[in-house]
């Protein structure tokens, strides 16, 4: 089956936070908690500096190192590659947070949303709420994906930095773009081999 | 301005990250368990002491209530139980629930009354709780070195500098246990000789770690330089000085005479080392910048 995966224009990417936004709203985040954040780097020194902003999220790797730590097999990976976490089946130790070198997982300590009425009604209904006591983390916006749609992030790019498709089929503009760029991972020295990729 | 970044904090720079997630309660877990199942062990070696045997049960089962309430869902720990082929935690917790079990068995069979014909069972359970007891032992350097993501916990020292601590504390404990009790007839003195040759290789085996980790260099030399000076309070001073240097004085001075008088502050410096040492492997423990 043919795997998922994302590469990130970082040319195009101007730190809006538009991505992370959208996926907090999709998610019904809790507060404090950011499934994608945008980390800004400064690069050169004056005259010649630059800032650049690196989206980064679940890198949903190839070999995800969340998956074999995890004691209730509650962190697993689809067949297409998405690593997701069923909160029914977590005890909440902490070791796929723990596992995971690029820190996109957070503890839910308390699920309420940044509502300051508390109440439901900002909440998407297509999304369950993630309860306390679980992590949680990119999804890849899997509910979209398998309804034929874009992740939030990706949809809500107004520079279309995100670029998310299927990784193996050869005339897929994702695929067609990895191939003809010079992307690159993050921390590929892990050996987690990462299908979100940067160019 | 903060030097590291926090794990789980939203800071949107780049930088090595703290992990944050197990710290104080993890490494109280992982002494006790460390000191209970070596007790137990050191007993069924040295000399059976019905109070060292309750004394390491218990402490087992008071580590695995912490553990217990501090998971995020108690009472799904069972299924911890599923994934014992890639887990650690789950070998671990089938152990730990084995050692209880095995351990009171043991006691029933060893000082309940009318089980004399037991002896086959005695040795099997024996045999068992020892082998129990040795994975407990290794058991926090196995989980923390399964996190690659920490390239200071991703060691194979990693066990052995936690064996070492908890056969120490076991150690420890066991000659106080002997001391109160008076009519055990097993003399304390050579018990500080072996506690002695132990220290030594437990300093040994923290120098070759801090001194590896510098070696590897980028992160591991991050958290080996901040165990040497942002952690030093609780490392050297804590961990090293109170947790070794006092124990292995007092073991030195009375290795020949057995002063039993001794083994009270020789285990209570012992112990507070041992979780020194633990918490300040775990405080130091770093992620690796992302870009």
């Amino acid at each position: 089956m043919s795997r998922y995966g994302m590469a990130i224009d970082l040319s195009r990417c101007n730190g809006c936070n538009a991505c992370v936004v959208a996926c907090k709203v999709e998610h019904n985040g809790p507060k404090g908690i950011l499934l994608t954040v945008i980390i800004e780097k400064e690069m050169g020194q004056y005259p010649n500096a630059n800032r650049v902003f690196y989206p980064v999220l679940c890198n949903h790797c190839e070999n995800p190192p969340c998956v074999p730590v995890c004691p209730t097999k509650a962190t697993f990976k689809r067949e297409d590659g998405i690593v997701l976490i069923d909160w029914e089946t977590c005890i909440g130790c902490g070791a796929c947070i723990q596992a995971c070198p690029y820190d996109p997982r957070f503890c839910v300590k308390d699920n309420r949303t940044a509502n300051p009425e508390g109440g439901a009604e900002y909440e998407n209904p297509a999304v369950r709420k993630p309860p306390t006591g679980v992590p949680v983390k990119c999804d890849f916006c899997y509910h979209r994906v398998d309804a034929g749609r874009q992740p939030a992030c990706v949809e809500t790019c107004p520079t279309g930095a995100r670029i998310f498709g299927k990784l193996d089929e050869g005339e897929k503009p994702l695929n067609e773009l990895i191939s003809r760029k010079n992307v690159r991972t993050l921390l590929p020295e892990m050996g987690t081999c990462p299908n979100v990729y940067y160019f | 301005m903060q030097k590291y970044l926090r794990q789980g904090e939203l800071r949107f720079s780049a930088g090595y990250k703290m992990q944050t997630r197990w710290g104080a309660a993890e490494a109280a877990i992982f002494t006790l368990e460390c000191a209970g199942a070596s007790l137990f062990a050191t007993a069924l070696f040295v000399l059976e002491s019905p109070a060292a045997f309750a004394a390491g049960v218990v402490m087992v089962a008071l580590a695995v209530f912490l553990l217990l309430a501090h998971l995020g869902h108690p009472a799904r720990a069972w299924r911890a139980l599923s994934n014992l082929r890639e887990s650690w935690i789950s070998r671990g917790t089938v152990v730990l629930g084995g050692f209880l079990g095995l351990g009171i068995l043991y006691c029933l069979l060893r000082f309940g009354a009318g089980m004399e014909a037991a002896n086959g069972a005695v040795r099997v359970t024996t045999w068992l709780l020892l082998g129990a007891s040795a994975f407990i032992l290794v058991y926090p350097g196995l989980v923390l070195s399964a996190s690659p993501a920490i390239p200071f916990w991703s060691s194979g020292l990693l066990p052995v500098m936690s064996a070492g601590n908890g056969m120490t504390s076991g150690l420890a404990l066991f000659m106080v246990i002997l001391a109160v009790d008076e009519t055990a007839p097993a003399s304390i003195a050579p018990l500080f000789s072996l506690q002695l040759w132990l220290l030594v290789a437990l300093s040994v085996v923290l120098f070759l770690y801090v001194v590896v980790m510098i070696r590897r260099g980028g992160t591991a030399k991050e958290s080996a330089s901040c165990l040497l000076t942002r952690e030093a309070w609780l490392f050297a001073g804590a961990g090293c000085a109170l947790g070794i240097g006092i124990p292995l004085a007092i073991a030195f001075w009375s290795a020949g005479v057995g002063a039993a008088g001794l083994v009270v502050p020789a285990a209570v410096a012992r112990l507070c080392g041992d979780f020194a040492i633990r918490y300040a492997f775990l405080r130091a423990g770093m992620f690796s910048p992302l870009v």
